[in-house]
């Protein structure tokens, strides 16, 4: 079946199978490989992306179900070659080790600002509750989301 | 195999399709079936029926004596809602810490409840509500109190060809002072099943008497359980805490805790009564609510 949706704000149509999980799709067929395949049960958040604005984990998500939607990744903050505040922060303060996870982590962050501007540190933890990270220990991360909403 | 798709653009249109396909599986936020399917769980899957589309399933709406919330209405909603927190606080708590921001915003009350986890955090609220579950089918609406609607584990009432429409949470009477508490211990802080959660409410008359009471707990059965033992206890007594003290201690014979890779049924046993103990002291209003955790 064909599914038409958009894609860090451009429209995109695409083949798919009922059960296909919307990380392969966006992997494999529209070459969007920042989106991490990690746990695959939803626990981890190296997949998350944005839909329709919400974080979401596109490893539970099925792909027919976001026809019509409008997904953002971390391709779609990148505006003119420059990179968004939240990137930029996260290699400043080094709140990025092996990488992996920070795909995810950035939506993840994204989707908290958009939402609350100036979070305290406890909003800030419970945003990123769902994406794991196990090189930075999470405060770096915390800093740099810290540095931007100071 | 090939999967058929449909997303019915109502519950009409939904309850039609199931008519002829009762095996056809249902789909809402995905967050139980999905990982499921991840983990070649899934056997058999001959069609699958997204309900994320149909509207009417996504409200929250105040009535006389209930509250509705739409099967389709996700944890994010419920805890972002002011009505549900100040008028079902346990209902509330539950989604509030269910999960993560991502499992929250794609989770369904309604998916929690098919889902029938023994230790379902909406589930166990739910069944301290005494809330009602609205299952429709082509002919029939059935309203079944969430106290009937566990059979065991991963298994209800629903019968195919049914759809769980959404849930009803009953109001407390005029003169009625209703206190809850929700109690829940897990392995992380963030994003972790319940080792066992505990939901209680109390309605107590002015003077204190306990008009009536539930007592729902996870983890300690097949499904989520109601312990009418320990609500019978407190029934038409003035509350304190020698009262609760004996009660709890009551416990063991009424319970049968899971044994699992999350905890021992010995840990089990052992915390979920501190866990009951305290959230009767808060529901009874004996005592505060300690800070988040």
């Amino acid at each position: 079946m064909e599914i038409a949706f958009t894609l860090n704000g451009l429209a995109v149509k695409v083949d798919v199978k009922p059960a296909d999980i919307l990380t392969d799709v966006l992997r494999q067929k529209l070459g969007v490989l920042s989106v991490k395949k990690g746990c695959e049960t939803g626990d981890c958040g190296a997949c998350a992306v944005l839909v329709d604005g919400e974080l979401v984990n596109s490893c539970v998500t099925l792909a027919p179900t976001v026809a019509g939607k409008s997904i953002t990744t971390v391709e779609g903050l990148i505006v003119n070659g420059e990179m968004d505040i939240i990137q930029r922060r996260l290699a400043e303060y080094h709140g990025t080790q092996c990488g992996f996870c920070t795909p995810g982590m950035v939506m993840a962050i994204k989707a908290l600002l958009n939402g609350n501007p100036h979070p305290d540190e406890a909003e800030i933890r419970r945003a990123i509750a769902g994406n794991l990270c196990r090189c930075t220990g999470y405060q770096k991360i915390v800093e740099a989301v810290q540095s931007i909403t100071a | 195999m090939s999967v058929q798709y449909f997303a019915p653009a109502s519950v009409e249109e939904a309850l039609q399709l199931l008519a002829g396909n009762s095996d056809y599986t249902l789909l809402a936020g995905g967050t139980d079936l999905v990982p499921r399917m991840n983990l070649r769980q899934i056997k058999v899957l001959r069609g699958l029926v997204y309900l994320g589309n149909i509207a009417e399933m996504k409200g929250i709406t105040s009535h006389n004596d209930y509250i509705f919330v739409g099967a389709l209405v996700t944890h994010s909603r419920i805890a972002a809602s002011e009505l549900i927190k100040e008028k079902a606080p346990n209902v509330w708590y539950a989604s509030y810490h269910m999960g993560t921001p991502a499992i929250r915003n794609a989770g369904t009350i309604g998916g929690n409840l098919v889902n029938a986890s023994p230790a379902g955090d909406s589930c166990v609220a739910l069944l301290a509500a005494d809330a009602r579950v609205i299952l429709k089918s082509r002919h029939e609406n059935r309203l079944v109190p969430v106290k009937e609607f566990f059979v065991d584990k991963g298994r209800t009432v629903l019968n195919p060809g049914e759809i769980l429409y959404g849930v009803q949470l009953p109001m407390a009477g005029q003169g009625i002072r209703k206190g809850s508490s929700y109690q829940r211990i897990g392995l992380l802080k963030g994003s972790s099943t319940a080792i066992t959660n505990v939901a209680a409410e109390v309605e107590q008359d002015g003077e204190g008497v306990c008009q009536a009471c539930r007592i729902a707990v996870g983890a300690m059965a097949g499904t989520p359980l109601r312990l009418a033992a320990l609500e019978e206890a407190l029934a038409g007594k003035k509350i304190d805490r020698d009262l609760i003290n004996q009660v709890v201690k009551d416990v063991d014979a009424w319970i049968n805790p899971i044994d699992d890779t999350y905890a021992t049924a010995w840990y089990r046993r052992k915390v979920v009564k501190v866990l009951i103990k305290r959230a009767l002291l808060e529901a009874s209003g004996l005592e505060g609510s300690e800070g988040e955790v």
